[in-house]
């Protein structure tokens, strides 16, 4: 999103909301110039290739994605190349003799490699849902050729491609457990928001910054975001699992105290360590060479932080945070300066670090701390990119924001929606009894032992389970109507859905500060409604397959437009009995049976389905729908094919 | 019983005729010794001589004491721990008040965790006064240890912090690895 040239004389930074690639001259503390071009399209990231940069561009127009091979003179970029890639063009990176690029498409799933001496594709392969970032090495041991490794947004698996000047790439899913020292015993937590991926330098590790979500620490009901480490050379975690019953000795007075769940502060009590650093939002990275360190911006609390590359788990050992926002407003507490940082990149003697803040518009640089010990880090200095604020601003920081305490309880909605999208994950529900406290929130897991550890016993509502199942939902493109919102459309308007999450998006519910919730909700409403881009489709003709399947879809025999009314986002709002499965494990029985019909825009994009995200595929919720929902039991299994083909078209 | 508690039971023998000495010798008022802080970089590697294929028994008291000291493959900067090798066992000695020791991963085959009781009427003042912790460095390891200290705060008194990490690892085809690292 932000790089930095080989000459050190400028940044380019790729700005999505305003479809410009800006170039801002170095150094950059006094009075830089600025120029920017304009995409065809929103840019989404950046390289420097000699002379040249390449950005992706995640949609022109209603077709694909593309890659811009641009011509570079001073701060003037001019398009010498466009090459036609699959839609939502999102990450690239380069082999290490800058002859082959690797781009993702994040929504159609695509990894493409680009020959740039002759701007041909070489091939597009299809991987696991959201590829993202790309660290491209050598060939292992070796070998000629390349690897690369891509992070997802979703899940906790990782992609490994081997790949050549020619010929077919290798693809391979490599397990890599998200926060396996901070998970619950014998469970491998899921992840998202894997936007990024960097290599060491000598390529023996990969470094994936990610939410573990349902990781265990002292109140932390998403989870904990940190770097999960891979070991390249066998393609293993370099984190191993946490024991199920951990070996300890501790003096017999403090194992007494332990016993007596006192509420002392006891590190230990709890079976499993808290990180030393949580990020919220974990959302770029580099790797700083002089230090072992990773540079990994923190899109929620607005934060730098500098994490021990060497570790096994970077994020549970000392670290150094560099705060990036400047200023405050007086009324609703954003900073003017330094929110949403999304792009970090370094300076040639890696003293510095220029980070890209995506709700101020703005580069922040950083004085980095030269090494070990106590160092007093000089504020921020701010070089604006001259975009005027518009009037979704205070609700763009609002949405990045993981520290308005009002509004979010340590991740912010853009944690669950990243990009207004969705995470992949089942939500757990919860009633909780704290004494005569009574709150409802979202858990990201079942193990509540860290919880318990810190404030005693805790009764829930429901049996069977922990807390009822609900699926994130895509909302980018969803909140044209004026309600009910929910899923069991329980708020009345968006508004009203909103005041609702800054309470259950949280520990221990919201806070009692009704007048700045209303007012932080009526910023963020037009935010969500209009800021939010909804995950592109191709304009084109339906296939011969397809309009069968919207046959289908439209026949009165399944009844499936009957709820799922197209002229309505795909749904009539209207709250309906579902014959319900039995609750899925880990979760309870949900007593209320009605639920609101979700829209089915950008379905087929978004698994795991059905308000409990019981099923993975499309597939498998059409085969065991039978009757629940319309009529689908009777359709044979080409019928099934052409109205799942059709639905993925929505 | 597994043998991971039989080997902590001998070592928590040896530790308490250790302690005992000491405790002597505080009773004859004289300074409880700390040994001086060692600069790591002057000292051997704790992988310069080869790792023994076999396993061997843990190793006695007497051969403890008679082994150099050993520098690890990181150590922060400013702490009160020093490291010994004898064969493929290892210990890492904090002469810091800790208040417990705790393998969060990895095998427990072998390993050992000691902190001292506290002795006489100063019960703060002696207990945790120093921590070890023995494990065998053997092909395929991955562990990781936590040093837990005492912290004294305001309003609830006395609680306990996580300080320091000790990562061991000897993935197939690498060199043995011993890392410390502060929390």
């Amino acid at each position: 999103m932000i790089v930095r040239t080989p000459a050190s004389d400028a940044l380019f930074i790729a700005d999505e909301d305003h479809r410009v690639v800006h170039a801002i001259s170095l150094p950059a503390e006094v009075k830089p110039k600025r120029a920017d071009f304009t995409a065809p399209g929103a840019p989404a990231q950046v390289v420097v290739v000699g002379n040249r940069l390449l950005v992706t561009v995640r949609q022109i127009g209603q077709g694909g994605g593309a890659l811009l091979v641009l011509d570079r003179s001073g701060l003037d970029l001019k398009e010498a190349a466009r090459i036609d890639l699959p839609v939502d063009a999102w990450g690239v990176s380069v082999t290490p003799d800058d002859k082959i690029a690797l781009v993702t498409s994040a929504w159609s799933h695509q990894l493409s490699a680009i020959d740039l001496a002759t701007s041909k594709v070489l091939w597009s392969v299809d991987t696991a849902r959201e590829p993202r970032g790309i660290a491209v090495l050598p060939g292992a041991d070796g070998a000629s050729g390349y690897r690369a490794y891509v992070s997802h947004l979703v899940g906790s698996d990782v992609t490994r491609v081997d790949f050549g000047a020619s010929g077919a790439p290798t693809l391979k899913r490599v397990e890599l457990p998200a926060a396996p020292l901070l998970s619950p015993a014998n469970t491998k937590l899921p992840a998202s928001l894997g936007y990024s991926v960097v290599a060491s330098p000598r390529g023996d590790r990969a470094y994936f910054p990610r939410v573990a979500l349902g990781a265990l620490g002292p109140s932390d009901w998403f989870g904990v975001g940190g770097v999960d480490v891979l070991s390249t050379d066998h393609d293993v975690p370099r984190a191993p699992r946490r024991s199920a019953r951990a070996t300890a000795h501790f003096a017999d007075l403090v194992s007494k105290e332990m016993e007596q769940q006192s509420g002392r502060w006891l590190d230990g009590a709890n079976p499993v360590m808290s990180a030393r650093v949580a990020l919220s939002q974990p959302r770029a990275t580099v790797y700083r060479r002089k230090s072992n360190t990773l540079l990994v911006v923190d899109e929620g609390r607005n934060d730098l932080v500098e994490l021990d590359a060497l570790a096994m788990a970077p994020n549970l050992v000392s670290a150094r945070t560099y705060g990036l926002s400047k200023k405050e407003d007086q009324v609703l507490h954003l900073p003017e300066h330094g929110a949403a940082p999304q792009g970090v990149a370094l300076s040639e003697d890696e003293d510095e670090a220029y980070v890209f803040c995506r709700a101020t518009y703005d580069v922040m640089i950083i004085k980095l701390s030269p090494g070990d010990g106590y160092y007093s880090v000089p504020p921020p200095i701010v070089v604006g990119l001259g975009v005027e604020q518009d009037k979704l601003h205070a609700g763009r920081a609002l949405f990045y924001s993981a520290t308005v305490g009002d509004v979010s309880g340590g991740l912010a909605c853009a944690g669950c929606h990243p990009e207004g999208r969705d995470d992949g994950h089942t939500w757990h529900e919860v009633s909780f009894k704290n004494g005569d406290h009574k709150f409802t929130n979202f858990i990201a897991g079942t193990d509540l032992s860290s919880f318990s550890s810190r404030w005693g016993d805790i009764e829930m509502e429901g049996t069977g389970g922990v807390g009822y199942a609900r699926q994130t939902p895509i909302i980018a493109g969803r909140l044209k109507a004026a309600g009910p919102y929910g899923w069991h459309g329980e708020s009345a308007t968006l508004e009203a859905r909103l005041l609702a999450g800054f309470g259950l998006h949280r520990w221990e519910g919201g806070t009692d500060n009704k007048s700045m919730m209303g007012m932080y909700a009526r910023e963020l409403l037009p935010f969500v409604r209009e800021g939010l881009t909804p995950p592109p489709r191709v304009e084109r003709a339906l296939t011969d397959e397809e309009q069968k399947g919207r046959a289908l879809f439209e026949s009165p025999t399944t009844l499936c437009a009957t709820c799922h009314v197209p002229a309505s986002e795909y749904t009539d709002r209207n709250v309906a009995p579902l014959k319900a499965f039995p609750a899925r494990a880990g979760f309870s029985e949900d007593p209320v049976k009605g639920f609101k019909t979700p829209s089915l825009l950008h379905v087929g994009g978004s698994p795991p389905y059905l308000h409990d995200g019981r099923f993975d595929t499309l597939e498998g919720l059409i085969e065991y729908n039978q009757d629940r929902m319309g009529k689908t039991a009777q359709l044979s299994p080409d019928e099934r094919k052409a109205l799942i083909a059709f639905l993925r078209t929505l | 019983m597994k043998l991971w508690h039989i080997s902590l039971i001998a070592i928590a023998a040896t530790m308490t005729s250790r302690d005992s000495v000491a405790q002597s010798d505080a009773g004859a008022g004289r300074p409880t010794t700390i040994p001086p802080w060692v600069e790591v970089a002057e000292l051997a590697s704790f992988d310069a001589e080869p790792f023994p294929a076999d396993k061997s028994r843990a190793p006695s008291l007497a051969e403890w004491t008679a082994a150099p000291r050993v520098r690890l493959t990181r150590t922060p900067q400013r702490i009160g721990c020093s490291a010994k090798r004898v064969r493929e066992w290892v210990k890492i000695r904090c002469d810091e008040q800790t208040a417990g020791l705790r393998l969060i991963a990895g095998s427990t085959d072998g390993i050992a965790l000691w902190v001292p009781e506290p002795f006489g009427d100063n019960v703060f003042g002696t207990v945790g006064r120093f921590s070890e912790i023995v494990f065998p460095v053997r092909q395929g390891d991955q562990r990781v240890f936590e040093i837990i200290r005492f912290e004294m705060g305001d309003w609830e008194g006395w609680g306990t912090t996580s300080t320091y990490l000790v990562e061991e690892e000897w993935l197939s085809g690498g060199a043995p690895q011993i890392a410390m690292m502060s929390r």
